[in-house]
């Protein structure tokens, strides 16, 4: 039972804000809600991963509190994480020893058998000799819920467990999880995709914004649920003005970009015209990383990628675009550094003028364009990184979760930015998983699942429903 | 700044270290400490020599302390110094007047940054730790530069030496009966023009970026690799240069010693002075004059109190790990 | 002639023991994910300590003991100053978090300056010194030593649970703390037990191999060692074989010397030459620990 949680993270993000959950043996609780709603966060600090900067957490009555995720584990509770937290380079056996600890003694015949016969009970089989690097992914999840069950998990979190399954693994992961209550343990079962919730919950808690939004028990309206999720849209704000021209800003043909031997964009092909915001929706982790990447040329990828009239881009992590060890000043020219240079030498004197616009035009709160970033708050590194890229005055923006952590009046600032700059001509490929921000801001909407764009169309034509279930790959 | 507290309590550090080690081994600290450190102070003629001895440790230095910049951990120095005196020795070798002046610094910054080219292509393109690379660049550096000056650029009359370098291409002392020649202040305006570059050129601010943040750099256009070649190149000429100029300009003997007595060490002199001057030139050009200090000092100390003049490496070894904990902390 | 092949093969086995003992002690370092470029300046430590230690029990103190013993004094020594480094070095890249390679070379230069300092110092010549007989041991039980260590580290890392614990701290030690592992104070002893390998091998170079102290006695053996790690995709079974062709070159090239058939100085490059090619042919495929080198920071 956990009551109360907040955390607010070191970077400023406060991700919860007073969430309490309760769970019994023998039920799968689903956990659902968007990406950045706090469900993982949540999860991380009953399993013991993180501390709650403030409430507190109940075992059976008592209050507990984990100083790490073995601790957890001896009161009985076990995460498999979506990024799955096996040790790269052991084998899958001896990331299910390593918690018994040193010792010049080999791996007991015990362990061994005891593990195969969990894993027989769930009804799959593991290579167990392997080095998980070697594992599909579908197996190294196998490979930690055995692993949190052979070392006594009551309760087991799973978090975004689908996300690296494919269709047959899925039907055999819900067996499992079925199987597990039948053995009278606990599931919470973190995910945004509603019709997983629909096949194995045995009752729904949805997060959102770091708050519960609502909790329901079965029959299920598919409705109801999206709407406690994704919550009204937001009204007006900066408007847009004209039709997109003619002219292409960005065009991508038949892109294909492999990690780790696997495909994860694949064969991608889109346009981005003059006056024009193409938002790319999706869950996070379907390519679209990779996609930007491929296409800023941090990544290599097959096809063809055609830019035209420069591009500015905002990453999704401002620690992809800024210098934390230099000053303010420094940071802004990146990129354009030759454009400060007469002769051959930068002049400081022209790029602190232009630094000290920045900070008044982008309200950033800094001593001054001397100041060193990594000083500055969160949300003011992320209003330096959106004020130098639209100083670039590119025709092409990319826009990677441009408003992730930020406040509700930076992001209505960054989404007038995005706006001004496309109504003046600019071309914007905006990549996000918040939807709100996609139907406000987008001429165009596509949905990227599993690495395909799997539909595209104008705003007016993509509704709300069919965009969320072409998210969920239905 | 706390910063700025690092460097001097690094050195009282490891003065005390040293003077522990000097008792230990049965010298006087109090007499050595004196002879090295205010010794050169007390005469200008050896004040003079201190300079001579910072010039080429404050090369070494930039070469250390731009490769910081880019990300790198250059250790070569020391082999393109080698390479810097063997193109010296080879201008000396062709040609017998004025000219030789102009042909050695052509040849050794030519010939160092050659030898800078195999460990940089080997980082960009199969990500060899430039570590082991520029090292084993070193060695061979050495042996080839002493098979060199032992038989092709012999000196017939004096054998210890290499051929000696044409007395109107010598840069000769600028105060009669001193070290003192253009070296000094030829070292102490690259420095300055290192720093120019860093801080002012284009290439010297990607330079930066690059070593801070790859990943970024690439995203906004810059490409780490070229800078990683222009970060070596820019290093292995400015230690060429001191190759050049330990045997164009160091009275005497204006040659190179058979066995690189005269170049020997200085790479690992300018990692020290790099280090100390944390990687910023002017920084550098202090250290490197304070090292210099030390080591003209360490030779009086050896006359005067006996204490072997090696001592100053171990003085170099414990400062730098003195630093190694603080370079994070800040 | 195969008497002369085999004479040669014999001969590299010993000039790998050095090396071999290096690798192993870096390679366990590094699995543990430290990186320890000191290996240069700990092998001169540890070549120069030995001696000097007996020698001063000896002479100075007027210790008495049986003959075959003052050898293994000489490695204890060296063992000592090895693990005092090591400790420091360890201290410095874990609890206090420092850079890695910066301790490393500030040990190569200390090494380097307290050797040639101690030499001139202790026994009043400069820069070379004979190892005094009562101190020289066979190479013989080193050179088996060292290839007992190599398959010991083996089973260590690979078929037991202590191993498990040190390889998950290198590759990643974030979660392995959460599985309850304290990554520092595993990475600590491996950082220690790495540079113990290290100064054994110098000592090695000075009793038993080369039978002198120098200055210069390690001659890059310390980075070749860094290089041989990365050729035997730390592991320790490929180490010897690693170990072993370095120190074929290294034969090599004083053979081509002795038999006047090059120069003695080019002879002396091959090593150099060796190693960079190989270095540069095995990066390709080879798997460093996921974590070496950085230090790690509990959130």
């Amino acid at each position: 039972m956990l009551r109360n949680i907040h955390k607010v993270f070191s970077d400023g993000t406060h991700a919860l804000r007073g969430v309490s959950l309760d769970i019994s043996p023998g039920e799968v609780v689903a956990l659902l809600g968007e990406n950045g709603a706090g469900k993982t966060t949540l999860m991380k600090i009953l399993s013991g991963v993180y501390r709650p900067t403030s409430g507190e957490i109940y075992i059976d009555g008592k209050p507990v509190k984990f100083k790490n995720a073995r601790e957890a584990m001896k009161f009985g509770i076990a995460m498999v994480h979506q990024h799955l937290s096996l040790i790269p380079g052991l084998t899958a056996l001896e990331n299910v020893a390593l918690l018994s600890g040193g010792g010049l003694s080999p791996i007991s015949q015990e362990l061994r058998q005891k593990v195969a016969a969990i894993a027989q009970e769930l009804g799959f089989e593991v290579e167990w000799d392997r080095d998980v690097e070697e594992l599909p992914l579908g197996v190294r999840q196998r490979v930690e819920i055995v692993k949190a069950l052979y070392w006594g998990a009551k309760l087991l979190i799973l978090d975004e467990p689908t996300t690296v399954l494919s269709p047959p693994e899925v039907k055999s992961l819900f067996q499992v999880v079925k199987r597990l209550r039948e053995g009278g343990r606990a599931v919470v079962y973190i995910t945004h995709k509603i019709p997983e919730v629909l096949e194995v919950a045995d009752r729904v808690v949805v997060l959102r914004r770091g708050l519960v939004a609502g909790e329901f028990k079965p029959p299920y309206d598919v409705d109801k649920l999206v709407e406690a999720m994704v919550g009204r849209r937001m009204a007006k704000g900066v408007e847009r003005v004209g039709q997109p021209g003619e002219g292409a800003v960005l065009e991508v043909e038949d892109l294909w970009v492999y990690e780790g031997g696997r495909a994860v964009v694949q064969g991608v092909s889109l346009r981005v015209r003059e006056r024009e915001i193409l938002a790319i929706v999706g869950v996070e982790g379907n390519g679209q990383e990779q996609l930007v990447e491929a296409i800023v040329g941090v990544r290599r990828g097959r096809g063809v990628v055609k830019i035209h009239g420069g591009y500015a881009y905002i990453p999704d992590d401002r620690h992809k675009a800024l210098l934390l060890e230099m000053t303010l000043m420094e940071n802004s020219i990146v990129g354009m550094e030759d454009r400060f240079a007469k002769r051959w030498l930068i002049s400081w004197r022209d790029v602190e003028q232009f630094a000290s616009k920045l900070i008044e035009e982008y309200n950033i709160v800094a001593p001054g364009p001397r100041a060193v970033v990594k000083h500055l708050s969160g949300g003011n590194q992320q209003k330096l990184v959106v004020g130098r890229e639209f100083s670039r005055n590119a025709k092409l923006i990319i826009a990677h979760q441009p408003t992730r952590g930020l406040d509700v009046a930076t992001t209505e600032f960054v989404h007038g930015l995005i706006v001004e700059a496309r109504n003046r001509g600019a071309g914007v490929l905006l990549v996000t998983s918040d939807l709100d921000e996609a139907y406000k801001l987008a001429d165009t909407i596509a949905v990227m699942f599993k690495g395909k764009i799997v539909a595209q169309g104008p705003v007016e034509e993509m509704g709300l429903e069919y965009v969320g279930r072409k998210m969920a790959g239905l | 700044m706390r910063a700025g507290l690092d460097i001097p309590l690094a050195v009282a550090a490891a003065f005390v270290v040293g003077a522990l080690a000097m008792w230990a081994s049965g010298y006087d600290p109090a007499a050595s400490y004196r002879s090295m450190l205010l010794t050169p102070l007390m005469d200008h003629v050896y004040l003079f020599s201190a300079l001579a001895f910072s010039a080429p440790i404050v090369l070494t230095g930039l070469t250390f302390a731009v490769g910081l910049r880019a990300g790198l951990f250059n250790i070569g120095a020391e082999g393109q110094v080698y390479m810097g005196a063997l193109g010296a020795v080879l201008a000396a070798y062709l040609v017998k007047g004025w000219a030789a002046l102009p042909l050695a610094l052509l040849a050794g910054i030519s010939l160092a940054v050659a030898w800078a080219v195999v460990p940089a292509l080997l980082k960009s393109l199969r990500g060899v730790n430039e570590v082991v690379s520029t090292i084993m660049m070193n060695w061979i550096a050495y042996w080839l530069s002493i098979m060199a000056v032992s038989t092709v650029f012999a000196n017939p009359l004096q054998p210890e030496e290499s051929v000696k370098t044409p007395p109107e291409a010598r840069l000769t002392p600028l105060v009669p009966g001193t070290d003192l020649t253009l070296a000094v202040p030829i070292a102490y305006a690259v420095a300055a023009l290192v720093y120019v570059f860093l801080k002012y050129s284009v290439w010297g601010f990607r330079i930066s970026v690059s070593g801070q943040n790859p990943l970024a750099a690439k995203s906004y256009g810059i490409s780490p690799g070229r800078a990683i070649f222009y970060a070596f190149a820019v290093g292995a000429a400015v230690a060429g240069l001191a190759g050049v100029l330990q045997v164009v300009a160091r009275p005497p003997s204006y040659s190179l010693a058979r066995n690189l007595a005269n170049v020997y060490g200085l790479g690992f002199d300018g990692i020290t002075a790099a280090m100390l001057g944390r990687g910023h030139p002017l920084g550098v050009v202090l250290a490197g004059i304070f090292l210099g200090i030390l080591q003209e000092g360490a030779r009086h100390m050896q006359i005067e109190a006996g204490t072997p003049f090696e001592f100053v490496r171990i003085i170099q070894g414990v400062i730098i790990l003195f630093l190694a904990v603080r370079i994070l902390r800040t | 002639m195969t008497d002369l092949a085999l004479l040669l093969l014999y001969q590299a086995l010993f000039a790998s023991v050095p090396i071999l003992l290096a690798s192993l002690g870096e390679i366990l370092t590094e699995r543990s994910g430290v990186v320890n470029i000191g290996l240069e300046g700990l092998m001169l430590l540890g070549a120069f300590f030995g001696p000097l230690t007996a020698d001063f029990l000896k002479y100075r103190l007027g210790l008495s003991l049986p003959d075959p013993l003052w050898p293994l004094v000489a490695l204890l020594a060296s063992a000592l100053v090895g693990a005092v480094v090591g400790a420091l070095h360890g201290y410095i890249s874990t609890y206090l978090a420092g850079d890695q390679i910066i301790s490393g070379i500030a040990i190569n230069l200390f090494g380097a300056g307290a050797v040639a300092y101690g030499i001139q110092s202790y026994w009043g010549v400069a820069g070379y010194k004979q190892v005094p007989d009562f101190v020289k041991t066979d190479p013989t039980a080193i050179a088996a030593f060292a290839l007992a260590l190599a398959a010991f580290m083996w089973f260590l890392l690979f078929k037991t649970r202590l191993g498990i614990v040190i390889r998950a701290c290198g590759e990643d030690p974030e979660a392995a703390f959460n599985m309850g592992v304290d990554v520092d104070k595993v990475r600590l002893f491996a950082t220690i037990a790495g540079a113990v390998l290290a100064a054994l091998a110098g000592a090695y170079l000075s009793i038993a191999y080369l039978s002198v102290v120098t200055k210069e006695v390690s001659a890059g053996r310390g980075f070749i060692a860094l290089a041989n790690v990365v050729f035997a995709n730390w592991n320790p079974a490929l180490a010897v074989a690693g170990a072993f062709i370095f120190g074929f070159f290294d034969s090599l090239s004083y053979w081509l010397q002795t038999l006047g058939v090059a120069r003695y100085e080019l002879t002396r490059i091959i090593p150099y030459v060796a190693t960079l090619l190989i270095v540069a042919g095995a990066i390709g495929r080879a798997r460093p620990p996921r974590a070496v080198g950085k230090a790690f920071r509990k959130e």
